[in-house]
């Protein structure tokens, strides 16, 4: 598969291309008081009010660095799974294409390559579990260790109910 | 040779149609030879063969005629002998009577005089008016018909006289008074005679008074048992009437007829019977005055009567006709003896030949009608395929003429007029066709089993051309968006190929500074030494000599002097550090552009899918440059901000011994005045100087780094500089082929 890598600290993540959207130069996102800490901000994208996570706040409590390489991906999520998690829904065993798709931002260094990278399985220990919830399997690229971003899985019930009250981005 | 179809089929309709008729008609002509070859001369065959069948057909009617008449001439002379013996045996009685007794062949009379003649009681008498009954002779005709006369005997020899009978003379008299002599005129016995006066009974024919008999002679006898007379009983040959009818009605071949002809005596060539009784009764002989068309009876006859009775001969002979053409004329004909009948089929060859002739014309007829026929066919054949053809042309053509329109870039205008037609089409087809508006794509119909080639020909064309479209639209609407992505993309690099080409510049002036920062720190470096060297003596002398510190002024002075230009070499490089700086950032943002460039080029491209490939290449190369580009900007950059950083530590080292400095200065032109102080100073001065001769070393390894610094960033720049430019003038090439692409899609109509 093709994933676009990003670095948090020394390690390197990937997402899967079919899921990014575009990815921005960095732009201060607008701060949202009362949102959880990873959630960077908001900004406007084509006139929509994108949210911004910042990964490296949601792996280690610390904010990004503003490098010249650190960008923000846009990804397409789409709702469903999360639902599912929370076992009511009424979008629940939908195909994924038929499911509403939102664009969420996350703010990460270091993105700078598109690579294919063969997936190797899954290292955590319950995916789909606690706060790291949103990591998927493991794949390489050449010597390197790629970890998966399963960016549905970004989309929380919290940030669904925070930013997306209106309805999915088309 | 041949082009087009039209052509081709109607050519081929032609041979089609015309090669039965040709075969048929060379079968016929060759039939119409071998049978012409066969039927040639068979005219005469033909001619003879029916000529001798009526003659033999003549023979066996005569013949059965005369057997009839044989026959019934013995059961006549039974009725006659119960009629005479009813009324008694006959005797002669006077008065004799007076006969003028006429010759019946030669119609030499001669007076004789006769006893009376009875039978019984009854006088025969000498009745010649048929209305007065003559008895006998009358009884026995009213009984058995036919004739019948009864003779007397003349004289010794024989001759026989009718004394009474029914046949009747010319002038409607009963012909008594004749007599049947008992030689013929040239001499010779009359046999008849000869028999009945032997006793005996004669059958067969026998002239009677005036013409030819057939019957019974039976010779009667008087008491004496002495032949006195005869009685005959029978029937003229003239009143054969089946025999009459049937020569009269004989038609052979088409003008040809029968004729019955005398072959003896009185009669001989005298026509007895023929076609409609035309001419019955005259002498056919040419020197009697008959018509040429009767010239062969002469040597018929001369033949006829050699012939063994049944035997047929035949006699080719000409007769000339109305429009002087001979007309030649076939006889067959035989001869019956008993009684002397020449039986005569005459018919022209030519009727049989005529019949062969109509033959022939009848094939000819048909090889007429035949070609006529089969011109026909051809005709229509012909035009039925020129009308299919011109139609398949017609058909072909639109196609063609969609397709070229199509190829020509109007690919709407030939969808469009295939679409028409295919509409107008008075078919289900057309239906389905017309049921869609001229703009959306359709479909080939492909379960309509009315569909004949040419229009799945033209559906499938019109089909082709609805995917060349919406290939060719989607084409557009990427190469829409690869220019627009290459619009966003090229001015970047442009930019970047821009800045990069000042950096060599900027980093030349760079390195320039920096050696006339080395210089200058060279020299600064010198001063600070003598100055320190100058200090260090002027420390222990400062009371004692005034020129001394004079000196030291004036050291001091060039010192400050010296300071002040590397204070000036260092401002310069770090303010061409700074510009350095501001290019090499320029660089960096739009390396880094670039770089998110590539990499949104590729979500896109692998989005794209299968048509993304191609931009999926240059997208990875671009990213791959930009990611060189940034990596040597980097460097770049870290050296530099560590170059920055030194020059500005220097500079403010400097500033700090250019203060100093010039407080000494200050302070060591007023110790002229109060020299204690000055020491006091010149100490203080002397550590400061100190220090700044370490910064000044410092200063000068630095200012060496940073030209080597600089010589690197150079080599770096250049570098960067090319590659940017390559990735220009890469993407001017690539923008250049989409916008071509983008040409040539936009010539297209859709």
């Amino acid at each position: 598969m093709r994933a676009l890598l990003l670095h948090v600290g020394e390690e390197v993540y990937g997402i899967d291309i079919r899921d990014v959207a575009q990815v921005l130069p960095l732009v201060r996102p607008r701060p949202v008081p009362g949102a959880p800490p990873f959630v960077a901000g908001v900004f406007s994208y084509r006139g929509t009010v994108v949210p911004v996570l910042d990964i490296r706040s949601l792996l280690e409590d610390q904010r990004a660095l503003a490098r010249l390489s650190t960008r923000i991906v846009l990804v397409r999520c789409r709702a469903g799974e999360t639902v599912h998690a929370m076992g009511r829904g009424p979008d629940e065993g939908a195909p994924a294409s038929q499911r509403p798709a939102y664009i969420l931002g996350l703010l990460a260094e270091r993105v700078t390559e598109i690579a294919t990278v063969e997936r190797q399985g899954s290292t955590t220990a319950a995916p789909g579990a606690g706060r790291d919830s949103f990591l998927g399997d493991v794949a390489v690229h050449g010597d390197q260790l790629v970890q998966l971003i399963q960016v549905d899985q970004l989309l929380t019930p919290q940030i669904r109910a925070q930013f997306f009250a209106e309805a999915p981005a088309p | 040779m041949i082009h087009g179809w039209t052509t081709r089929l109607v050519l081929l309709a032609f041979a089609a149609a015309a090669a039965p008729t040709l075969l048929g008609l060379g079968l016929l002509t060759r039939e119409y030879s071998l049978v012409a070859g066969r039927l040639a001369g068979q005219g005469n065959t033909l001619a003879r063969n029916e000529a001798a069948r009526v003659a033999k057909d003549l023979f066996l009617l005569v013949r059965s005629q005369d057997e009839f008449a044989r026959q019934k001439a013995k059961a006549d002379l039974a009725v006659a002998n119960e009629v005479l013996g009813r009324e008694g045996a006959i005797h002669f009685a006077d008065p004799p009577i007076a006969w003028t007794a006429v010759n019946q062949l030669t119609g030499e009379p001669r007076d004789v005089k006769l006893p009376g003649m009875f039978t019984g009681e009854a006088w025969l008498g000498n009745i010649t008016d048929p209305r007065i009954p003559a008895p006998i002779v009358d009884q026995v005709q009213q009984l058995v018909g036919g004739i019948c006369t009864i003779f007397q005997r003349m004289n010794e020899e024989g001759d026989l006289l009718r004394v009474a009978t029914t046949i009747l003379n010319n002038d409607g008299r009963r012909a008594v008074g004749t007599y049947i002599p008992a030689k013929l005129p040239d001499g010779a016995d009359n046999l008849l005679v000869k028999t009945i006066i032997s006793g005996n009974v004669h059958i067969g024919r026998a002239y009677a008074a005036n013409s030819w008999a057939l019957g019974a002679y039976q010779p009667l006898f008087d008491e004496n048992k002495r032949v006195g007379g005869a009685i005959f009983v029978g029937m003229q040959l003239e009143s054969l009437a089946s025999v009459r009818a049937g020569v009269a009605d004989i038609v052979v071949g088409e003008h040809g007829s029968a004729m019955v002809i005398g072959a003896d005596g009185a009669d001989r060539g005298r026509c007895l019977s023929s076609h409609q009784s035309h001419d019955d009764g005259k002498l056919l002989l040419e020197n009697d005055g008959a018509g040429a068309e009767h010239s062969y009876v002469k040597r018929v006859l001369a033949t006829a009567t050699n012939l063994v009775s049944g035997d047929v001969a035949f006699l080719e002979y000409t007769v000339p006709a109305p429009n002087g053409v001979e007309r030649r004329m076939l006889a067959a004909f035989t001869y019956f003896r008993p009684w002397e009948w020449v039986l005569v089929a005459t018919t022209e060859i030519a009727g049989y030949e005529g019949a062969i002739e109509r033959t022939r014309a009848n094939i000819r007829a048909v090889v007429y009608w035949l070609a006529l026929g089969g011109g026909m066919l051809v005709l229509l054949a012909t035009a039925v395929a020129w009308r299919l053809a011109r139609r398949l042309r017609r058909a072909a053509l639109r196609a063609a003429a969609a397709a070229e329109r199509g190829s020509s870039g109007d690919l709407e205008g030939g969808r469009r007029a295939l679409w028409q037609h295919l509409a107008r089409a008075p078919t289900a087809n057309g239906d389905a066709a017309r049921a869609r508006s001229a703009s959306s794509p359709m479909a080939l119909p492909r379960s309509s089993p009315r569909m004949d080639e040419i229009e799945r020909v033209q559906w499938a064309l019109l089909g082709l051309f609805d995917s060349v479209q919406a290939t060719l639209g989607n084409l557009r609407g990427g190469a829409d968006d690869a220019l627009a992505r290459m619009g966003n993309f090229a001015p970047p690099i442009e930019r970047a190929a821009t800045s990069s080409a000042d950096l060599p510049s900027v980093s030349q002036r760079v390195w320039g500074s920096a050696r006339e920062l080395g210089t200058a720190s060279e020299r600064l470096l010198v001063e600070l030494t003598e100055f320190l060297e100058r200090g260090e003596t002027t420390g222990q002398a400062v009371a004692e000599r005034r020129p001394i510190l004079e000196s030291v002024d004036g050291a001091m002075r060039r010192l400050v002097e010296a300071m002040g230009v590397v204070s000036e070499r260092l401002g310069e490089v770090h303010e061409q550090v700074g510009e350095f700086s501001q290019v090499l950032g320029t660089i960096t943002g739009v390396v880094e552009q670039t770089n998110l460039l590539a990499i949104n080029a590729a979500i896109e491209a692998e989005k794209a899918g299968e048509s993304g490939t191609g931009f999926l290449v240059i997208a990875r190369e671009i990213r791959r440059l930009s990611d060189q580009a940034a990596v040597a900007a980097q460097a770049i950059e870290k050296r530099t901000s560590a170059m920055h950083s030194a020059v500005s530590a220097g500079v403010m080292a400097l500033d700090k011994l250019t203060a100093a400095a010039k407080h000494s200065a200050q302070v060591s032109g007023n110790a002229l005045g109060s020299l204690p102080r000055l020491l006091e100073s010149f100490r203080g001065l002397l550590e400061q100087a100190r220090t700044i001769r370490g910064t000044a070393l410092e200063q000068q390894k630095r200012a060496r780094d940073l030209a080597e610094l600089t010589t690197a960033l150079d080599n770096l720049a250049r570098t960067t500089s090319q590659r940017i430019e390559d990735q220009g003038s890469r993407a001017r090439e690539i923008r250049l082929v989409v916008a071509g692409m983008r040409a040539t899609i936009e010539k297209v109509k859709l």
